[in-house]
């Protein structure tokens, strides 16, 4: 059974590598079908996903755990808004309202205490370490964030200057960052090509 | 009641139940975030019931045409066979539709990383160096001297990320000197880099602080 | 080395310790000398079966020459400290028993001879039988009282005597070298010693038999044959072993007839020995015509008469053989029964000790001997054991006897009673056969030898003369039998220290984490920690005032901050290529961000979208990447103004003017198949191929997800020439545009707004449209403004405190 997993892995992966580089219309076919029913099957994943949340609060409840009662919450709220959806779609206004209501308010709360939270955190970061690169970061983080604020007076001298300085060493590294990026990508998606690792479970 | 009204006092109020985490963890902040995520999750299962489900397979199966028939069949077994993977001991019928997943999803951050990043970016490192392109003077000085910058940049900080390392008469591990000032150079390109995207997250998070003072003051008013 | 488990404390011990090393506890109980127990009588003869196959071997050849062998044991001094064979009990030949009569049985019974003939023809085993050296020639005389009422009288110690030898002509020769023996009454018998003085290690000594009267000899030749008889039973195998060779299996339901037939026993150092009555082939032994032990008995030392019988059932001494004698005189039997290494069965000689207090229950015995006598082998003659000296030992055999018990616990040989003092380091006497024959030493089985107190031990312990006298049990009677071995003998293994080796730092270390364990066990109090700390107040105080003077300058609306009109390039690009595109195109929106950062995005994609739709009126085609942000296209459009109603807004309408194409799942695989063919991914797209695409406008918050579409854009773009000039336009959040700004520089992305202080030069530009920018630009500068100077200042006093409390911790430690 291992072997049958790997070489659907392997097959429908090696199909769609081989679309990058060589335009042959079966195989473009081929490549366009195995990634419908990959985007059918990432979607489908979602309501696994959410159904397993479903089942782990269920079992919270059932058990009578700690916070069982914030479960019931979620699962309740859960419920009733897939319930109206299934019923009225998502364009409905009801579903706006979720999510104007909802959804949007908290998220962007939990984003914004975060300002907080990350001043907080920069004020504390000498006290636990003092080295060259926390306060190179330190230094540069509140360079960059002087030459950007604006003051009743327009922006500070030189504060271009230091936005491309600063940008042009920020893209020198982030560009060493991003081709590390590609580099891991390419090495861990050959190794599932290669059936060297079998996240889906055929190890 | 106008259905703004009430949606502007719900996210009043899910907004100042969230600010309660600055005081400190409290059972009105876990309360907010359960709805949210109860709310968030029944959303996403409709959109996915409405976007994904209903029009690539459910719709499909209603085709007399067969070979789209078969073709919606299939991907409706595999996820059938997914919801398998609730289940310990037949969750391997479901390996085949990850398989698929994952094989596929591979093939493409592949093709992506070395068609949309490796080739490109490298391209623009070595261009970056082409002061001609600049059409000279100063001009392309500047370029120039970015140019350089920017390549040193990114060779440093790859080679910062390369750990291999001998062993030194102590048995610690050692770099090779030359790597080890690579790698110095490195930090510090890394470190410019971190502190500008600090930067740049404290500012995303500062304008999602003002915007939902101000829709609080919105409402407020 | 294996290790045997403690019964009782459980821990491991060597297999060579007899006790517990821990707590002192008999390690193999089964085997141990329990005193002071009762014994509890058994019948040995049902223990038979359980005996090792060599085992029953030598004790059916080994039953019928009993009386050579204890008169050999007699005479060897190392003997008497030996303990009692513990296999002198082992009878396994009952009367209903039909085993084979070894072969040297049957040639000196001859009443066995008609029952040979119908007997297959034995197998010549002259070299292991001991009296087939003794010509084995005269099949043809037989004892005139063989009968079934003589085989009755066989003592039971001697029934079991039976073995797998071909008995028939062996049985013959015995019972013509009986006859011989009985016709000449006058001429001493020389026993013939090689094997028993190779096992004694003592000095042979000269036994002399005289002829035994004949109506005694017919009378004490029953018992041979009713050995042969009983050795029809079940085959045994016929290996003796000479240390069995006394100690047949004692049959309950013969205690007369073994206590007349053990009088041959009694005579054997006398003139008149009624077991050589019988003219037996033994007589044609080359050099005399008896066999030489025989010949050794020593008939001047007053034995004429006959004597108290000697306790038939003498006990083999199991000493060490002298290690002068040749072992080329044994005889094979006694050769090869030496050379069994096996222990005895479990349980197999216990038995045979518990019988010691019982009575002889042998009634001539019991008229004969007076007084419990050895058989002493130097003089040929019964001794009176001592009072006190109980000869019997304390645990016999499960096999053993209950007569041969008797026996053996009334009748105790001197030497195996009175253990000769003095003699403990000595060397053992050895037993020389006058004649050329020298009886070969005889291998004794290591259980055998074990059961021995070795002289090393002994040597450490005390003197046999200082060793106190059992008193009571089995052993009673006997002294220096179990050497009292002090604390630290040789017998105990060698002590080893249990401390751990362990040097100063790490006994040092033990002490600390001993210290901790300790500490673990002390409860400690719990420290309530305080409501209000320094980091909560920190943090109170900062949520405090972000959230005072942000609301404040929110509040209040100011405006006061000016907003340069220096465009970035790539801001610029943006704007350079939505004026590019042509009037009421298609362009596609890619909303990739959360609901976390609408806001933000929201003011960023503002004057993008503000700027296309003024300019082109182009058709709006949004797609969403995750679940929950397809529900932010219509408030992105809303907040934006674009879909409000003129004339506050645009009045793009929803399907006319923009389409929401919902969520693309899949990540880079939606992403790829939707580049590759729009309408495959999306039905619902209107759009075959995206090059009808104008433009393609990414909203992300995410330098991942965004790297994703600018990927495979650039790939399909190699692919498909038709999307060379399609522009790649990004609006980002601050914290995802430092990561995307090398695609920039690489022209993969043709323009990108990144964060409020791009949009909001971007909609300076653009006519301040829509303002959501501008209206945060204020707070966003004050919000800068005290970042900055928390990050300065807590970092300095941070810094300050850490330096302080690093030197207090130096200082201190």
């Amino acid at each position: 059974m291992r072997v049958f997993t790997a070489a659907f892995a392997i097959s429908s992966g090696l199909i769609v590598l081989l679309g990058y580089f060589f335009q042959i219309p079966a195989l473009m076919q081929l490549r366009l079908i195995l990634t419908d029913w990959a985007i059918v099957i990432a979607g489908f994943a979602v309501l696994i996903g959410i159904f397993n949340l479903i089942a782990v609060q269920m079992e919270k409840i059932r058990t009578r755990q700690k916070g069982s009662v914030f479960g019931a919450a979620l699962v309740l709220s859960l419920i009733v808004t897939f319930g109206f959806g299934l019923l009225l779609g998502p364009e409905d206004p009801f579903m706006r309202l979720a999510v104007d209501a909802v959804i949007v308010p908290v998220e962007a709360a939990l984003m914004a205490i975060l300002a907080v939270t990350l001043i907080y955190a920069s004020m504390r970061l000498l006290r636990r370490r003092v080295d060259l690169m926390s306060v190179l970061f330190l230094t540069v983080a509140v360079i960059f964030l002087a030459a950007i604020m604006p003051t009743p007076f327009g922006q500070l001298l030189g504060s271009q200057f230091i936005i491309d300085f600063a940008g042009m060493f920020s893209r020198g590294g982030a560009r060493g960052l991003l081709l590390g990026i590609a580099l891991g990508t390419l090495l861990t998606g050959l190794r599932v090509l290669f059936a060297i690792d079998r996240p889906y479970g055929g190890n | 009641m106008p259905i703004e009204f009430l949606s502007a006092a719900a996210g009043l109020v899910l907004t100042l139940l969230i600010f309660s985490y600055l005081i400190g963890d409290n059972p009105l902040f876990r309360i907010a975030v359960y709805l949210f995520i109860g709310v968030a999750s029944g959303y996403a299962a409709t959109v996915v019931w409405h976007y994904v489900l209903i029009p690539k397979l459910f719709q499909p199966m209603q085709s007399s045409d067969a070979n789209q028939l078969l073709f919606a069949i299939i991907p409706l077994i595999l996820c059938v066979s997914l919801l398998t993977k609730l289940s310990p001991r037949i969750s391997w019928v479901g390996n085949f539709a990850m398989a698929i997943l994952v094989g596929v999803g591979a093939a493409a951050a592949v093709g992506g990383a070395v068609l949309g990043t490796l080739i490109p970016q490298s391209q623009a490192a070595m261009d970056a160096l082409d002061f001609r392109s600049a059409g000279g003077g100063s001009l392309s000085f500047l370029k120039l001297i970015e140019g350089i910058v920017m390549l040193a940049g990114t060779v440093f900080t790859l080679g910062y990320f390369q750990f291999s390392a001998g062993r030194a008469p102590d048995g610690a591990p050692k770099r090779n000197i030359l790597f080890e000032g690579v790698a110095w150079v490195g930090r510090i390109f890394i470190a410019i880099t971190f502190g500008v995207l600090f930067a740049g997250v404290y500012m995303a998070a500062l304008t999602a602080l003002i915007e939902r003072l101000s829709s609080i003051l919105d409402f407020i008013r | 080395m294996a290790d045997i488990r403690c019964p009782s404390c459980g821990k491991n011990n060597p297999d060579f310790l007899d006790v517990c090393q821990f707590c002192q506890t008999p390690l193999k109980p089964e085997s141990m000398v329990h005193t002071g127990e009762n014994p509890v009588k058994k019948n040995t003869g049902e223990l038979e079966p359980i005996l090792p196959q060599w085992l029953r071997d030598v004790r059916q050849q080994a039953r019928a020459s009993a009386e050579e062998n204890a008169a050999e044991e007699a005479a060897k001094p190392k003997v008497q400290k030996e303990p009692p064979d513990l296999l002198a009990g082992l009878v396994s030949q009952t009367r209903e028993d039909e085993d084979e009569i070894p072969d040297w049985l049957a040639s000196i019974n001859p009443s066995t001879k008609p029952r040979s003939i119908e007997a297959p023809p034995p197998e010549p085993k002259p070299e292991k039988d001991f009296f087939a050296k003794f010509d084995i020639s005269k099949p043809g005389q037989t004892a005139p009282q063989v009968d079934e009422p003589i085989q009755e009288d066989v003592p039971s110690w001697m029934a079991g005597a039976a073995d797998s030898m071909q008995v028939h002509e062996e049985k013959d020769e015995l019972s013509a070298w009986l006859a011989q023996a009985s016709a000449e009454s006058d001429k001493p018998i020389e026993l013939e010693f090689d094997g028993a003085s190779q096992m004694a290690g003592v000095d042979q000594p000269s036994f002399t038999i005289k002829q035994p009267e004949t109506p005694k000899a017919e009378e004490d030749l029953g018992w041979l044959h009713a050995l042969e008889d009983s050795s029809k039973g079940p085959a045994q195998p016929s290996a003796p072993q000479p240390d069995l060779n006394w100690a047949p299996g004692a049959e309950p339901s013969q205690p007369s007839a073994g206590q007349e037939d053990l009088n041959w026993l009694n005579t054997l150092g006398v003139a008149s020995e009624p077991a050589a009555q019988e003219s037996t082939p033994v007589q044609s032994v080359p050099q005399t015509d008896s066999p030489d032990w025989l010949t050794n008995l020593d008939v001047g030392h007053g034995m004429e008469a006959p004597s108290a019988p000697v306790a038939p059932f003498v006990p083999r001494r199991t000493a060490p053989l002298d290690e002068k004698s040749s072992a080329d005189s044994m005889p094979d039997w006694l050769k090869s029964a030496t050379e069994e290494p096996s222990m005895p069965a479990p349980g197999a000689l216990s038995d045979w000790f518990r019988e010691a207090d019982k009575p002889p229950r042998f009634d001539q015995a019991q008229r004969e001997l007076s007084t419990p006598q050895s058989f002493d082998l130097t003089q040929g003659k019964p001794v009176p054991l001592e009072q006190g000296d109980a000869p019997a030992p304390a645990e016999s055999a499960s096999l053993s006897n209950q007569d041969i018990d008797s026996l053996f616990s009334v009748t105790m040989p001197d030497w195996l009673s009175h253990p000769e003092p003095g003699a403990e380091g000595a060397p053992p006497s050895k037993v020389e056969a006058p004649g050329d024959e020298a009886i070969t030493p005889v291998d004794l089985p290591a259980w055998v030898q074990a059961m021995r107190p070795v002289e090393s031990v002994i040597s450490e312990t005390a003197s046999v003369e200082n060793q106190p006298t059992e008193r009571e049990g089995p052993l009673a009677g006997l002294r220096g039998v179990i050497p009292i071995a002090p604390i630290g003998s040789s017998r105990r293994p060698k002590a080893f220290s249990l401390k751990l080796q362990a040097s100063d730092e790490q006994q040092s270390a033990a002490g600390i984490l001993e210290k901790i364990l300790a500490g673990e066990m002390n409860p400690r109090p719990l420290a309530t920690p305080a409501f209000v700390t320094s980091q909560r107040a920190l943090r109170w105080a900062l949520s405090g005032l972000f959230i005072l003077v942000l609301g404040a300058m929110i509040f209040l609306q100011t405006q006061s901050m000016p907003i340069s009109a220096a465009l970035p390039v790539e801001v610029s690009n943006i704007s350079q290529a939505i004026v590019s595109l042509p009037p009421n195109s298609s362009v596609l929106v890619v909303v990739d961000y959360e609901p976390a950062l609408a806001g933000e995005m929201e003011a960023v994609t503002g004057p993008l979208l503000d700027q296309l739709v003024l300019l082109g009126r182009p058709r709006l085609t949004f797609l969403a990447t995750s679940p929950n942000s397809s529900a932010l296209v219509d408030r992105l459009l809303a907040n934006t103004k674009i879909s409000l109603p003129a004339p506050n807004g645009l009045d793009y309408k929803a399907g006319e003017n923009y389409f929401n194409l919902g969520y693309l799942p899949g990540g880079s695989s939606g992403v790829l198949e939707f580049v590759e063919s729009p309408a495959s991914a999306i039905p619902s797209a209107g759009v075959h191929n995206l090059s009808e695409y104008a433009a393609v406008i990414l909203l992300t918050d995410h330098a991942e997800s965004g790297r994703n579409w600018v990927e495979q854009l650039d790939a399909r773009k190699r692919i498909d020439p038709s999307l060379a000039n399609q522009p790649l336009l990004v609006a980002a959040s601050a914290q995802a545009g430092p990561l995307l700004q090398p695609y920039v520089s690489s022209r993969q992305v043709t323009g990108m707004v990144s964060g409020l202080s791009d949009a909001a030069r971007y909609e300076f530009v653009n006519n301040s449209r829509p303002g959501i920018a501008r209206a945060y630009w204020d707070s966003f500068g004050v919000g800068l403004l005290m970042a900055i100077a928390l990050i300065a200042a807590g970092s300095m006093w941070s810094l300050i405190t850490g330096i302080r409390a690093r030197r207090a911790e130096a200082g201190a430690g």
